[in-house]
């Protein structure tokens, strides 16, 4: 072969990496649980077709999560504050939803094209 | 070994990343718990990793000096006591704090923290306190009955101190000496509502930074930050309802009460976070009017004031950096 020809493969070679990369899931829509530092489990949003509900149980009592198409929210909480509640629906690159007393974070993995943090 | 042109194009590449990976940077979160709230600090360096580990017991060891809630805490111990013997951190922020609450007249004062126990905010077990008690909470503030002389603090009779409305603050700013310390020339650190950028994102780019919306979960705009720190007060943090009156959780030294404010929300934007975090919650009290006039004084921050009758106000140092599409009046220095 001449050397167009190895200059060529070692392009399709590169574009050939580029792709995988650009192709591979981005986690844009993908949520993360936490409780107490632990991660419980990771949610993609956009592929949530129907609602349901997760359980968290701890000391005294338990937070229930809402999981919709392209939302999720905490439900109910056995805590006084309620803040988690009140908290609503999780926004893109919007504070996470926070338990204090239990120590649970709902917060996306990565986000895009929105903020990257928020002052409130 | 003589290698084959094919066996070259095709492992030239992937020889190519690795080294590109193996001496590039990479950026890091880690999210924690500490000082009631949630802490995530991102950071770009070589040795992300073991940075945001320091950053985390960083944080842990001022918790265990700073805080009014954990027991055995050393400001814990101070209240307990009234008086005492405090580490280098606690003594530079008791400082800083004290001169801060003379800087505001009052409106930002630590030795609060007895009111805030009174109106339940400590323990979730809300409750309103009676005038007669309110009046015998407002003799015990007053941050001139503080006396610090280098590690020995004395606390005046009854008086208790919380530094919750600035820890935070001072959290950030030694999070970011740590991190410049080692070089890190990109990070991005969010204690709870207190955010401060190093420089700017690995891109180049500005840190995108949302100033929440008290009356949704939206924005009410989002400010283009890079080295510096932004924080927010709001009535809406925390707050409870009784009989129908709602009661927020940021108390007017002055009452022993919340603060009857003009103001839903303070959002200061300056180069040092303490001062910040001090900041928002004094001009929260002094509301609208005294704010602006406070801001004037000073010149060397800038605001972005969400009035209880939906008015945005920007100061106008910050006219070109902060996006909205709320209609904002631009406050300028002249009256």
């Amino acid at each position: 072969m001449s050397n167009k020809r190895w200059a060529l493969l070692f392009a399709l070679v590169i574009l050939l990496c580029a792709a995988v990369t650009l192709l591979l899931p981005s986690g844009g829509s993908t949520v993360g649980i936490w409780q107490r530092g632990e991660l419980l489990c990771t949610i993609d949003l956009a592929a949530v077709t129907e609602p349901y509900t997760l359980r968290i149980p701890y000391e005294g009592g338990e937070s229930i999560v809402c999981v919709e198409p392209g939302s999720i929210c905490i439900q109910s909480a056995d805590c006084k504050s309620q803040t988690c509640v009140r908290h609503g629906r999780l926004r893109p690159g919007g504070t996470p939803i926070v338990c204090l007393p239990e120590r649970i974070v709902i917060r996306y993995l990565r986000t895009e094209g929105g903020v990257d943090a928020v002052t409130g | 070994m003589k290698l084959s042109k094919p066996l070259i194009s095709l492992l030239a590449p992937g020889i190519l990343c690795l080294a590109l990976s193996a001496c590039g940077e990479s950026s890091e979160s880690v999210s924690f718990f500490a000082m009631d709230t949630c802490m995530t600090v991102t950071v770009t360096a070589r040795d992300a990793d073991e940075a945001l580990a320091l950053c985390e017991s960083r944080v842990n060891e001022l918790e265990q000096r700073l805080s009014v809630t954990l027991e055995g805490s050393e400001l814990a111990r101070l209240n307990s006591a009234g008086s005492g013997t405090v580490s280098d951190d606690t003594a530079r922020l008791l400082s800083e704090a004290l001169a801060l609450c003379a800087e505001t007249g009052g409106c930002f004062d630590i030795s609060v923290s007895p009111a805030v126990a009174a109106w339940g905010f400590y323990t979730d077990e809300y409750r309103v306190p009676d005038e007669s008690e309110l009046a015998a909470l407002r003799s015990r503030i007053d941050y001139r009955g503080v006396h610090i002389d280098g590690s020995s603090v004395t606390l005046g009779t009854g008086q208790r101190l919380d530094l919750g409305g600035i820890a935070k603050g001072y959290a950030s700013e030694e999070l970011r000496s740590l991190l410049q310390e080692r070089g890190v020339d990109s990070a991005l650190i969010v204690l709870g509502g207190s955010v401060e950028a190093i420089g700017s994102k690995p891109n180049g780019e500005s840190w995108r930074i949302g100033v929440q919306d008290p009356n949704s979960g939206g924005y009410l705009g989002v400010y283009r930050l890079s080295d510096g720190c932004m924080v927010t007060s709001g009535d809406y943090q925390r707050s409870f309802e009784r009989d129908g009156i709602r009661y927020h959780h940021i108390l007017d030294p002055r009452t022993a009460a919340p603060a009857k404010s003009d103001l839903r929300s303070v959002t200061v934007v300056c180069d040092n976070a303490l001062r910040a975090d001090a900041y928002s919650t004094a001009l929260f009290v002094m509301g609208s009017r005294r704010a602006l006039d406070f801001w004037r004084q000073q010149g060397d921050f800038e605001l972005i004031l969400y009035t209880a009758d939906g008015r945005l106000l920007l100061t106008e140092g910050l006219s070109e950096g902060f996006s909205t599409e709320l209609p904002a009046e631009v406050i300028s220095h002249e009256q």
